[in-house]
């Protein structure tokens, strides 16, 4: 009867724990880990729980309370070092960028080469989960173009080419429609006009298809110039491999002649909750350049804020290139090195990332008799308290008038003590060694 | 999302009952002993101290037991997993 519960007790103190461990971070940091227990084995998912069980229990006999911090900043770590890094290459300050050029942010900024090779990986690392394909529609789970005025398109492939991704569209047509496609800008314009590659699927030609496109910064729209129809009736599907950037759903709330868009007619599907910790954080949609090799990236979102920050050694300015009709650029701005290197540092404008809290275990720890091994830490703790040099005194009397003094101060080992002290902790520290081989049956 | 607001709800409620359930007990007596409680025994001890490094011992015994246990509770997870024999 004892043992079972001592036992009872036992599962549900570690549940608690567990509990405890969790709410902090609540189902946000729940679901990475069951998707990840979808992809494994049981037995790691096992593994895992045990280990998160043991932790708590290290915790209930006395380990640091930064476990507590370790675990919990286990969740946040992946995403605190993409971001963070991506800090780390940016220097300049946001008051050049704004003083030097005009506000209608016209303009991508083009990473120097090294930060651009780090930008490929950093960003297919960070933003790669963001390029998610709906299990279920097989769409890309995000709005980002629209099909108008009456065709329904989905993303059923992508590829990566050269830090760029493209997407496939599909969209189904049906016959005597008014085929007219418009991109919106996150989707550069000049991508979609350079890209262009109109094909149609099997059995369903156009006839003689002449596509026209008009531009804008906002923009793009095709029209089939020579009312082209499908050849059969029923639909045809058009493929056209545009590029895709990703990272782009920061700018939603932006107003403006380039990216203010009313998201609601694109995503049917959004992928960033409102809670995304990692939201405020990202740099900005990508707005391409059409430029050969190279990363172009909008200024962060932070740019039109007031203390913001932008990358180190921009070039800031639209990359000139091949005008696209009905696009005007901007000259070329280009912010030398003096100002990739501020006499005084730059304070990175970005938020903290929400800290998700400790877990607060003290009505666990202070409550009878779930507080029994926090009591023996407790009362450990009484032992552990700092060396005092023995000094002995006697000050009494023999008899009646014999006074006895006695007083003998051990202060003459103080220099030599802490070497003394250090040794036998190392011995004991090997004895334990000695004595864990046993323990855990090795050589048996 | 719908699934995390209901994961939510349910990890509230059960941390809701578990500290309903917790207030009930009565606050552990141990915590109030502190070194003023202890008089003499807080001098004897610092004199041990000096001798032998409880502090640290206490500590690392603290870490080792943490270390043992978790490796037991691994190795029963494993051998439930029947990834080592």
């Amino acid at each position: 009867m004892g043992d079972f519960m001592v036992k009872k007790l036992s599962y549900i103190s570690i549940c608690i724990i567990l509990i405890k461990l969790i709410m902090p971070v609540q189902a946000k940091a729940i679901a990475p880990i069951i998707v990840a227990g979808v992809a494994v084995e049981v037995g790691t998912i096992a593994f895992w729980a045990g280990a998160a069980a043991s932790v708590g229990i290290g915790v209930a006999i006395g380990m640091e309370d930064d476990f507590f911090d370790d675990l919990v900043n286990w969740a946040n770590e992946t995403y605190n070092n993409a971001s963070t890094a991506i800090k780390q290459s940016i220097s300049a300050s946001v008051d050049e960028i704004k003083n030097a050029y005009d506000t209608t942010r016209k303009y991508v900024i083009e990473w120097s080469s090294d930060v651009q090779q780090y930008l490929i990986n950093a960003w297919n690392e960070y933003f790669g989960e963001r390029i998610s394909v709906d299990p279920i529609s097989n769409e890309i789970v995000d709005g980002w173009s629209q099909f108008f005025p009456m065709s329904n398109g989905y993303v059923p492939d992508y590829f990566y080419n050269g830090g760029k991704y493209f997407a496939l569209i599909e969209s189904r047509l049906g016959i005597n429609s008014d085929i007219r496609y418009t991109f919106y800008s996150f989707q550069a314009p000049p991508y979609v006009a350079t890209t262009k590659n109109w094909t149609s699927r099997i059995g369903y030609e156009f006839t003689n298809p002449e596509w026209t496109g008009t531009h804008n910064l906002h923009y793009v729209t095709w029209y089939c110039t020579n009312a082209c129809q499908p050849k059969a009736m029923g639909w045809s599907t058009v493929q056209q491999y545009i590029s895709y950037a990703p990272g782009f759903s920061t700018y939603e709330s932006k107003s403006g002649d380039i990216y203010d868009y009313d998201r609601l007619i694109f995503a049917n599907f959004d992928i960033y909750l409102e809670n995304d910790i990692r939201q405020s954080d990202v740099i900005a949609t990508p707005f391409p350049a059409n430029y050969p090799g190279s990363i172009s990236i909008p200024a962060p979102r932070w740019i039109d804020q007031d203390d913001g920050v932008v990358i180190e050694k921009p070039k800031i300015g639209v990359i000139p290139g091949t005008a696209i009709t009905g696009i005007t650029y901007a000259p070329t701005l280009t912010i030398d090195d003096a100002i990739s290197t501020p006499a005084t540092p730059p304070t990175p404008g970005f938020p903290d990332i929400p800290d998700p809290g400790r877990p607060d275990l003290s009505i666990f720890t202070n409550k009878f008799p779930f507080s029994l091994p926090w009591d023996i830490y407790h009362i450990v703790g009484l032992l552990s308290v700092p060396p005092k040099t023995p000094d002995f005194r006697l000050n009494t009397h023999f008899g009646s008038d014999i006074p006895v003094q006695f007083s003998h101060k051990m202060d003459y080992l103080d220099p030599y003590m802490p070497f003394f002290r250090t040794l036998i902790f190392i011995v004991v520290c090997g004895g334990f060694i000695y004595r864990t081989r046993s323990l855990l049956g090795a050589g048996k | 999302m719908m699934i995390d607001a209901i994961i939510n709800t349910v990890l509230q409620t059960l941390e809701t009952i578990a500290a309903a359930v917790l207030m009930l007990l009565p606050d552990s007596p141990f915590q109030s002993i502190t070194l003023d409680n202890l008089g003499v025994l807080s001098d004897v001890m610092g004199y041990i101290n000096y001798f032998i490094p409880m502090a640290q011992i206490l500590g690392f015994i603290s870490l080792y037991i943490s270390a043992i246990v978790i490796w037991y509770s691994v190795r029963w997870i494993l051998r439930i997993a029947r990834y080592i024999d």
